[in-house]
């Protein structure tokens, strides 16, 4: 698609539009199907956002339901409950961007340097399969293997003498156990995309910096991170845009009567609050303050980029 | 660049595989539970036993909690030709029934005959006027009406005066105070009677390795997340009210979560918990875990499940709990005292009965609705649905009826799946159950609210709920003190509607009175 604007964007201003289509009709062909897809499935959903401005009754109907204006949203900001989960929901993703986001970039890196191609491919293998288990069967082998009483975790701590203790179901460690079980499931599925963007690092630049002396370590920091740093930004930023969503299944599988209130995100909240009770204006309500700060955040995180004279998403 | 346009096509190829991603994980969710109907089991050719015979059989839609029940299958094939009907059932997990029934109603798909669980759905749909009024047609169904009493059918009148629904009925209640009798006598220790003797009863239990494998893994009792689901009723009706749970004080409503006795509960629990009395796995377990637990029996003291007091498995209780401990012995104890001058027992389910069925007034085929219900809570109905046909899967030995097949067969066949207003029947249950009903018909307490629905407890009670199993268990397992937390929580249950719900309460139950 990138390389289709460009080639549209390079043609003569005085071509008609409809020559220009059917000049690249292939490759405008190969958009449909995406473009297809955005509009139903991304579009058109987009005119159900008129609930978070309604009361909206299943029984009346979208229309028929009464307009509220932004009661909804005033009713949002005025729970008790919304500074706590808008600070858990900045919390966590910004945790898990700063510890979960260079792992991928390391494990890349190491991967990389490994010479024996067997190895290297069964190593990447183990660490990408967890990402394919779904939430709800990793917390049931947590809740196995951390149980104090039957499981691993308690086993380990008796071995030391110490007393057990569940870590599920704790408010002070939950935050950690949510960290870096998302790190253990997602970390080698991104570090895919990294290896990639390394494989097409110029080896020429490696032989002429060995040539003047240059260690691992030095070709590390002066070749492999300004080569890769791109598609570094790149991801940074579509991390970014997700910042407020900090992991929907993940938290809810995880949230238990004593933890729920310290991980309590906004899309464990909506769910909760919303779907579960039905109250789908509130939900609506919920979901488009989310993505209006997802917005304002991608966007600036783009012209950040710019700025540092990166080449960013647009 | 050249090497710049090479980045730009990973970056591309990258969020083509993040696009990806997303789409899979995107369709991944959903739609698992529904079976929706096929037209490959065979019609009604073999002749039914209804009147009329001729006519084509009548498709209804049924929202039914899950119980595999499978198209084509032997107890299905037969419901339906008894009732000249086809059925497309779309089975939910009961812990997703509103949310799937409200994604349903909200796109307009209205099933023909609808099944709720909790109180805020049924309260929602009592209130949208789209039901069908069971009352106004039972004269021509008089199964439908024979099936319960004039009683039960008042607590199921709603404010408009008219009956909308039929539960399932079952003993009630469903769980019992009981303590292991091999590991009392193991002991030498009496059933207790008050909480003092109760606390020496757990620790032995918890403690002295009853079971004799040299872990520390038994205890009193456990649970799943909340503190309102019976499995706690011993200690906090000791001390004389229920959490989550309407209670009659001085001749008006109040709520049990709030009451000041309740403090002195908390802290008994948060003893035991810290003794390690209690399963710490209780915070994080589910419905599913507990129940393998209580069957494996690793709980000696505290309230069960009734059913494992009938010798001929009920709900598959007894026989894995006999099989994990071949000497294992349960009896049933009384109310504990010493916490409370007027302790109260156990809570009940509502008498309106377990997953209350709906007919969609505008349904195309209100009779084809009515003739099914009617059929199923018929005594030859509601036998079937159960055990099946005699002589072929039963059958009667005096008064006691004798099942020919087994779980595995039974379960094959679809029978003891059809959960649609039904009375569930012990034709084949053992002396013991009826003995544990009697019981613990004498330790439990109504909620004098039962049946009342009112706009506030649809709104306002769920959050209230869950404020409440929240709080308590932060308290139980010490993350908050009690001493503060308590007062703490009294006040945000207040001030997060609680004062206007109880006073709404109790105006509508005064009005019920009178």
């Amino acid at each position: 698609m990138a390389a289709g604007v460009k080639t549209v964007r390079g043609a003569a201003p005085n071509r008609t539009l409809w020559k220009t289509i059917k000049g690249y009709k292939a490759l405008y062909l190969l958009m449909v199907p995406g473009l297809l897809y955005f509009i139903l499935f991304r579009y058109v959903p987009m005119f159900g956002l008129v609930i978070a401005f309604k009361d909206y009754d299943i029984f009346k109907g979208i229309w028929e339901s009464e307009w509220v204006g932004l009661q909804n949203f005033r009713d949002l900001i005025d729970s008790p409950d919304f500074w706590n989960v808008m600070k858990n929901t900045l919390v966590i993703s910004f945790v898990k961007i700063l510890i979960g986001f260079p792992i991928p970039i390391l494990l890349a890196i190491l991967l990389n340097e490994i010479r024996h191609v067997r190895f290297k491919k069964v190593i990447q293998t183990c660490i990408y399969l967890p990402h394919f288990l779904s939430w709800v069967v990793i917390s049931g082998i947590m809740l196995n293997l951390f149980s104090p009483v039957f499981g691993l975790a308690g086993t380990f701590f008796r071995t030391f003498g110490l007393e057990p203790v569940n870590i599920m179901a704790q408010k002070g460690t939950i935050f950690w156990v949510v960290i870096f079980s998302d790190i253990w499931k997602e970390a080698g599925w991104s570090t895919i995309v990294f290896l990639a963007a390394l494989t097409q690092v110029d080896m020429n630049l490696y032989e002429a910096a060995k040539m003047d002396g240059a260690n691992k370590i030095q070709q590390m920091i002066h070749i492999t991170i300004p080569a890769i740093s791109s598609i570094i930004i790149v991801m940074l930023i579509l991390r970014i845009g997700k910042i407020m969503n900090a992991g929907f299944e993940q938290i809810l599988v995880l949230q238990n009567p004593v933890t729920r209130e310290s991980i309590d995100i906004f899309d464990t909240y909506v769910y909760r609050e919303g779907l579960q009770m039905g109250s789908y204006s509130f939900a609506a309500t919920v979901d488009t303050f989310k993505s209006v700060i997802a917005l304002i955040l991608v966007t600036s995180a783009n012209k950040i980029s710019k700025l540092f004279g990166e080449e960013g998403l647009v | 660049m050249k090497k710049n346009k090479m980045i730009g096509k990973m970056a591309a190829a990258g969020m083509a595989v993040c696009l990806f991603a997303g789409t899979v994980t995107g369709c991944s969710s959903g739609t698992n539970g529904d079976a929706p109907a096929s037209n490959s089991s065979s019609q009604a050719e073999t002749g039914g036993q209804t009147s009329d015979k001729g006519e084509e059989p009548v498709h209804l839609k049924l929202f039914l909690t899950n119980k595999n029940i499978v198209d084509g299958s032997y107890a299905k094939t037969y419901i339906e030709e008894a009732t000249n009907t086809k059925l497309e059932i779309v089975q939910v997990a009961t812990k997703d029934l509103d949310n799937k029934l409200n994604m349903m109603l909200a796109s307009g798909d209205w099933p023909d005959i609808i099944q709720c669980e909790t109180e805020t759905m049924e309260s929602k749909l009592l209130s949208s006027g789209k039901l069908l009024p069971l009352n106004e047609y039972w004269d021509d169904y008089p199964n439908l009406k024979n099936a319960r009493d004039e009683e039960t059918w008042d607590v199921m009148r709603y404010n408009d005066g008219n009956i909308y629904a039929i539960g399932i009925k079952n003993p009630n209640p469903l769980s019992i105070i009981a303590y292991r009798k091999d590991w009392l006598d193991k002991f030498g220790l009496d059933i207790p009677t008050t909480l003092d003797e109760y606390y020496e009863v757990a620790k032995a239990v918890s403690k002295n390795d009853p079971d004799g494998d040299g872990l520390d893994n038994t205890f009193a009792f456990g649970g799943y997340q909340n503190v309102d689901t019976s499995w706690f009723d011993h200690i906090f009706g000791a001390y004389g009210a229920l959490p989550n749970y309407w209670m009659l004080q001085d001749g008006h409503i109040v709520n049990g979560s709030v009451q000041p006795e309740m403090k002195e509960a908390l802290m008994y629990l948060n003893r035991m918990y810290n003794d390690g009395l209690i399963d710490p796995e209780f915070v994080t377990d589910d419905a599913k875990r507990w129940q393998q637990k209580v069957k494996s029996g690793i709980y000696g003291a505290g309230v069960t499940k009734i059913h494992i007091f009938d010798k001929n498995n009920w709900s598959n209780y007894y026989k894995p709990f006999k099989e994990s401990n071949p000497d294992g012995e349960l009896v049933y104890g009384p109310v504990l005292q010493g916490g409370s001058e007027n302790p109260v027992g156990i809570r009940m389910a509502s008498e309106r009965g377990w997953l209350r069925t709906f007919i969609y007034k505008d349904s195309k085929n209100v009779d084809a609705c009515l003739r099914l219900l009617d059929w199923l809570t018929s005594e030859e109905g509601n036998r079937f649905t159960q055990y099946g046909l005699e002589g072929e899967h039963y059958k009667w030995e005096g008064d006691k009826l004798v099942k020919l097949i087994d779980e595995e067969q039974t379960n094959e066949l679809d029978l003891n799946k059809f959960f649609i207003g039904n009375t569930v029947l012990f034709d084949d249950a053992s002396p013991e159950i009826f003995d544990a009903f009697d019981y613990s018909h004498t330790e439990c307490i109504a909620e004098p609210t039962d049946g009342i629905f009112i706009d506030e407890l649809n709104e306002i009670y769920p959050k209230l709920e869950e404020l409440t199993n929240t709080r308590y268990i932060e308290m139980i397992v010490g993350e908050v003190p009690i001493e503060g937390g308590f007062e703490d929580f009294v006040e945000e249950w207040y001030s997060r509607g609680g004062d206007k719900l109880t006073a709404a309460m109790d105006e509508a139950y005064q009005a019920k009175q009178k």
